[in-house]
């Protein structure tokens, strides 16, 4: 980890009556430290990694509060570390990406949920669905409602989601069940403030340590016979239990006038966007002063049946607001209004979308049919989405075609771009093989320049997932994970699978050293360095212990060197395993630790050498195969100086950084003469001048251009300002 | 029950591209805000899908009337959006065609400046998308639109685009926060607040001057600087040699004998002119086809062999260009090294032609294709300035090497169909003339150049011209080609064209 979040950390200590201004998800982390939390664990993932980011980095808090925090190796591991609770009276926290995340936690969360806990358990995960989300779209609701499991989905408003950690916690005391609070992508980034709290130490922690373990109380296990009581304790017990207290604590919240002729109910985290559609009804305002029955959903598993039977009831319809699918809330509540003999009629998914997010739009259409329905003028409503339909048809009248994507692309000087530059080359030398890709950075590659992979099955699962492949392909498929699917699941599943299956494939990891695409946190593999917590463990040694004899280490590069390893990975005569491990540090990373420390450096007057690349413009022809092998950010194109020629030549921009990969690519594939690297020497040596003005003079002397403007290079401006 | 209220949030969109500092922007505009005494909430969607793609940030704001905090949305919504800004033209062409700018109430604040997409990078030729009609759609879309080269100023001052915008949304006044607030929301900022803040003050100034032009939306017209995207288009002069052409041809004739006397000397641009006197003297000879056929045939006679990319990496003029690029301060010294990396041909290429034809026969039969000769040439120093010297100079033998013999076959060739496509299908000569523009580059791009050529004038031309196919079918025939050619570099395009060109041309002709 190369970032500091030295600001993060002061906003963790504020005090009673103090105010918090930041994000979402760092508002949870403090509602944690108020909640006397004893443990925190996770594993990274958007939009929740900065919970664990900030906490890694809180030394003095975590130890002052005598809190024990884990780095998780995944989302497996977080979940069973909530064992604790089960026997001891300890309130924990773990984080992870849902859907995908609550997947690998699904069988320590179904034998946690089982015997269920004493001490206070909360689940965080950031539901990672619609726009700008990573993963396969699916419902973390599910997990609760086969589990057990409670799910809360607050009103994205900093002091509701702080009061809904602190409240989580007594719920699962209360009913003995793990709660999970699921916060979508933008209730995480959501800038906000709310008062804060002292933070309170728990009773028992790292501080304050248990003297002797728990007695053994087989009922505790989740064990038959226990397992058939437990399943009963769940129904018959828990779920009253949290009912009684969700009602207790008005968890859930009922806005607007008592009575009317419709309601709506609605997911605590779609609040916000409805609020907005009532208020263009003319039925709210800007301060959520609704004049429509609404009921919120702070907790959207267990439904309490009286406190729906009660809204319902005298009603002629109600409206459910519920993202996702399948439409778990709309179905309980038309069982729950047939048990109620109830003839309000219910809507949902037949106004609303089945599938996608919930924008405005989306939302507002499906309550403009729901008020139209039922005799309501929607006014505004109406109004403006007929405005954004006539927007629509004249556009669609003006613009023609399509407008290029811009996905995310590799970073400039990325190590894994030559990786896929190398794939490319040897794909055309050799021609096309099965690639079973994975989940991170790496999976950039999908997109173009490179386009390639045929499958991505899961999180260090791209090994197992080309298994049956190896054996009825007759080209080796290949195989790509990067070094944290490698400690996530990767390892086992996939090399130790391979290895003992005798599978024929070529796995390529990427060692960058960190888990680069969460927001480089560190990984067993990463080396310790002063902020974060790699310990540098060997992937190496690991591989070759457990059998991989073909194990070959790259630096990647060096285009030529990966494109014979990787040529010679494919042709081998050697059966089994091929492990190529692809080393670059990620240059994000990288660079975050170079800029400060050259700055620093050239004010000091030392000598600093700045490498960047450069095409020359005279000898490009303008066919952009560089680019087709590249896709640099920094390697772009301009327009022609040449007066004859009309195409684009190819032209790198200032933000290099000089890995060279450009220049390796052209050289690699005999592509063209045009690429140049520049070094740029920062407060030169003497010796230095002296063998420039040497090779200078002789250069003249043989004719060629040696004068005073070589040695200044004079330019108005100054070196580039990095970025804040 | 709570009496209802009618103020209205202002609401901001910014589209920026991961990385760009988005983040950072939207991060002063919140502290701007809370020092406003606004209520404020921003939201954003970053994760890995922001790294160097397209996102957006959102924010709104309202005036505090009372201790009741309003409901923010988190999505910004069509048709509701006051304020757009976006980084870079096509993100703010995307936001016009999500709804998110409209003329009833968007003030859109675009940077001009492009920054390419990969598709539009990696077209064979020019895949650029025209920058004029996105900038006409996104001034008809907003109700005002302030579309400036916002980067350009930012490299101006050396600071952050995002510093420029702070500056802009600042002046202008299209959010409810004070100019000051702004300004102490910069000077808080963890870093780079000088760089900073003379980003702002280029905004604002920026944004005071376009306010002098009364149409806003008119606001291009009165773009200072020409638009870095429309190339700029150089003045070619004719000289009284090339007075025999046409006024639009005279002058790239005059460059195309500059470019061959530079190449190889003299009598070699003489050559050069007596093709095209032949040419021009021909009645069915257009103005627009001999500027073609200037332009190419000056553009292929200059073919880049091993000399020529000596030659043209010892001009003093690219040492100052290298300079200006690397932003290199007074004092520092500046070291530039060479990749290059000849092929067998291109070795082979410079030896007389019997002896070239030999050694290339034989690494062929040997398998030495793959052979290469990578050099990594300084030639900022002796050592490798003088070898490159060495090259440069070796050009006067030029003449006599194989590669020019196969040069001055292939232009032979192409030159005959030309002229014969003149006298049989007059509309195709032009046609003809184009294909020249496949065959450029070095290595693999070079090989597969001539091969799709070699393609269109064995299945195309050639037949055409020799009456075995219909010839009034050759100019559309090679116009589809030639773009087929550079649809992909794996020409299965081209393939499919020249064989469908074949099957109905055969069915034409029976």
């Amino acid at each position: 980890m190369e970032v500091s979040f030295h600001k993060e950390i002061q906003s963790l200590k504020l005090g009673d009556g103090e105010t918090f201004y930041g994000e979402g998800i760092l508002a949870v982390t403090k509602a944690l430290l108020q909640s006397g939390v004893a443990y925190v664990g996770g594993y990274q993932g958007a939009p929740v990694s900065h919970l664990l980011d900030v906490l890694v980095q809180s030394e003095d808090i975590l130890e002052e509060l005598g809190v024990h925090l884990e780095t998780c190796t995944n989302e497996a591991a977080a979940a069973a570390m909530l064992a604790a609770s089960v026997q001891y009276p300890l309130r924990g926290c773990v984080t992870w990406k849902s859907i995908v995340g609550t997947n690998v936690a699904a069988d320590a969360l179904s034998n946690l949920a089982s015997p269920g806990v004493i001490g206070g358990t909360l689940i965080v995960v950031g539901e990672d669905y619609g726009e700008g989300a990573s993963v396969i779209q699916e419902r973390t609701h599910a997990f609760a409602l086969k589990s057990s499991l409670w799910l809360l989905d607050p009103r994205p408003d900093l002091p509701k989601i702080v009061d809904m950690v602190e409240k989580s916690f007594e719920l699962s005391e209360a009913s003995n069940t793990p709660v999970i609070m699921e916060l979508r992508i933008r209730a995480c980034h959501v800038f906000g403030s709310f008062e804060t709290k002292n933070n309170v130490p728990a009773p028992h922690s790292t501080r304050q340590k248990f003297e002797e373990p728990a007695p053994f109380v087989y009922e505790r296990l989740a064990h038959p016979p226990a397992t058939f009581r437990q399943e009963a304790d769940k129904v018959d017990r828990r779920l009253p239990l949290a009912r009684e207290f969700i009602v207790r604590e008005k968890l859930n919240e009922f806005m607007g006038p008592s009575t009317g002729e419709i309601g709506i109910i609605t997911q605590g985290g779609l609040f916000n966007g409805l609020n907005g559609c009532l208020a263009d009804a003319g039925l709210s305002d800007a301060y959520g002063n609704l004049q429509v029955p609404t009921m919120v959903l702070n907790v959207t598993h267990p439904l309490v049946p009286e406190q729906i039977t009660d809204f319902a009831r005298g009603k002629k319809a109600i409206l459910i607001v519920e993202e996702g699918s399948p439409e778990y809330i709309e179905l309980s509540v038309g069982k729950i209004l047939r048990q109620a003999d109830l003839q309000t009629a219910l809507h949902g998914k037949d106004m609303l979308p089945q599938a996608g997010e919930y924008t405005a739009t989306v939302v507002g259409r499906g309550v403009a049919k729901f008020l139209d329905t039922y005799g309501v003028e929607s006014g505004g409503l109406a109004t403006w989405l007929d405005g954004v339909d006539a927007n629509r048809k004249a556009l669609d009248d003006t613009s023609s075609d399509p407008l290029p994507p811009r996905p995310p692309t590799f970073c400039t000087g990325c190590p894994e771009r030559p990786v896929f530059s190398a794939m490319k080359l040897v794909k055309e030398e050799l021609g096309p093989v099965h690639v079973s890709v994975d989940i991170g950075c790496h999976a950039l590659a999908t997109f173009p320049p490179f386009s390639q992979g045929h499958s991505i099955i899961g999180y260090g699962m791209s090994l197992a997932a080309a298994s049956a492949v190896s054996g009825t392909q007759e080209k080796r498929p290949f195989t790509v994970m990067g070094d944290g699917g490698f400690w996530h699941n990767g390892l086992l599943t996939g090399v130790a699978g391979s290895v003992f299956n005798q599978d024929d494939s070529v796995l390529i990891v990427m060692d960058n050293g960190y888990s680069s695409a969460t927001g480089a946190q560190d990984l067993p593999s990463s080396k310790p360095k002063d902020l974060g917590r790699g310990k540098g463990l060997n992937m190496e040694k690991a591989l070759k212990s457990m059998g991989v004899k073909w194990v070959k280490r790259v630096n990647n590069y060096k285009v030529s060197t990966l494109v014979k390893v990787l040529r010679e990975a494919r042709t081998t005569k050697e059966k089994g395993l091929k492990v190529i491990l692809a080393e670059g540090e990620c240059q994000l990373a990288r660079q975050r630790r170079l800029r400060p420390a050259m700055a620093k450096a050239l004010s000091k007057g030392d000598r600093v050498v700045r490498t960047r690349f450069w095409v020359d413009e005279d000898t490009c022809t303008g066919d952009h195969s560089c680019i087709r092998l590249s896709g640099c950010p920094s390697l772009t194109i301009k327009p022609n100086p040449d007066p004859l020629r009309t195409d684009p030549v190819a032209h790198v921009n200032n933000d290099c950084v000089g890995c060279g990969l450009c220049g390796e690519v052209s050289h690699a594939a005999q592509l063209c003469p045009s690429f140049a690297q520049i070094d740029i020497i920062q407060n030169p040596t003497a010796w230095d001048r002296f063998m420039r003005g040497l090779s200078d003079r002789l250069i003249g002397l043989f004719g060629g251009a040696a004068g005073p403007e070589r040695q200044t290079g004079r330019t108005p401006d100054g070196a580039g300002v990095p970025a804040e | 029950m709570n009496v209802m209220t009618d103020i209205q949030p202002t609401r901001l969109l910014i589209a920026a591209m991961g990385g760009e500092g988005g983040g950072v922007l939207a991060g002063w505009l919140t502290e701007a805000a809370l020092d406003a005494g606004l209520w404020v909430q921003r939201t954003s969607v970053p994760g890995v899908a922001q790294r160097t793609g397209a996102t957006t940030y959102y924010l709104e704001f309202m005036p505090k009337t009372g201790a009741v905090k309003p409901v923010m949305a988190l999505h910004p919504a069509p048709g509701r959006v006051d304020v757009m800004v976006a980084t870079e033209l096509l993100e703010a062409m995307r936001m016009v065609n999500a709804g998110f700018v409209t003329p009833d109430r968007t003030q859109l604040f675009a940077s001009r400046h492009r920054t390419f997409t990969v598709d539009e990078k990696s077209a064979m030729e020019d895949g650029r998308l025209d920058v004029e009609p996105m900038v006409a759609t996104c001034c008809a879309f907003a109700a005002k639109a302030l579309i400036r080269d916002f980067s350009e100023i930012a490299q101006r001052e050396t600071a952050h685009l995002n510093s420029v915008v702070m500056g802009l949304l600042a002046g202008s006044g299209a959010l409810p926060i004070p100019e000051e607030s702004c300004r102490a929301a910069i000077k808080a900022g963890k870093r780079a607040s000088d760089a900073n803040l003379r980003g702002f003050e280029a905004g604002l100034a920026l944004v005071k001057e376009a306010e002098t032009v009364p149409d806003l939306r008119g606001a291009t017209k009165a773009a200072p600087a020409p638009s870095a995207a429309s190339d700029p288009q150089p003045v070619l002069h004719a000289t009284p040699e090339t007075e025999f052409l046409p006024p639009e041809v005279a002058g790239l004739a005059a460059e195309g004998v500059r470019r061959l006397t530079d190449f190889q000397d003299r009598a070699y641009a003489e050559q050069y002119l007596a093709h095209l006197r032949r040419i021009a003297a021909h009645t069915a000879a257009t103005p627009e086809m001999l500027a073609a056929l200037a332009r190419h045939m000056a553009v292929r006679m200059s073919y880049e062999d091993t000399h020529r990319v000596a030659e043209l990496k010892l001009r003093q003029a690219r040492l100052s260009r290298v300079q200006a690029e690397a932003k290199a301060r007074p004092g520092d010294i500046v070291d530039v090294m060479e990749y290059m990396k000849p092929g067998p041909e291109e070795v082979f290429g410079m030896l007389p032609r019997k002896l070239g034809t030999r050694l290339v026969a034989m690494s062929q039969r040997r398998g030495w294709g793959k052979l290469s000769f990578p050099m990594k040439v300084r030639t900022t120093r002796f050592s490798g300035f003088i070898r490159l010297r060495f090259l440069a100079a070796a050009k006067r033998w030029r003449p006599r090497s194989l590669r020019h013999a196969e040069e001055m076959e292939w232009l032979d060739g192409w030159l005959g169909h030309v002229e014969r496509a003149l006298e049989l299908a007059p509309d195709a000569a032009i046609e003809i003339v184009e294909t020249a523009r496949l065959v450029r580059g070095y290595g693999s791009t070079f090989k597969r150049g001539l091969r799709n050529w070699r393609l269109i004038e064995a299945e195309m031309i050639a037949p055409c011209l020799n009456g075995s196919l219909p010839a009034n079918m050759l100019a559309e025939g090679v116009l589809q080609a030639r773009l087929a050619a550079v649809k992909d570099p794996e020409s299965a395009a081209l393939d499919t064209v020249v064989a469908s060109f074949r099957d109905v041309a055969l069915a034409k002709a029976s």
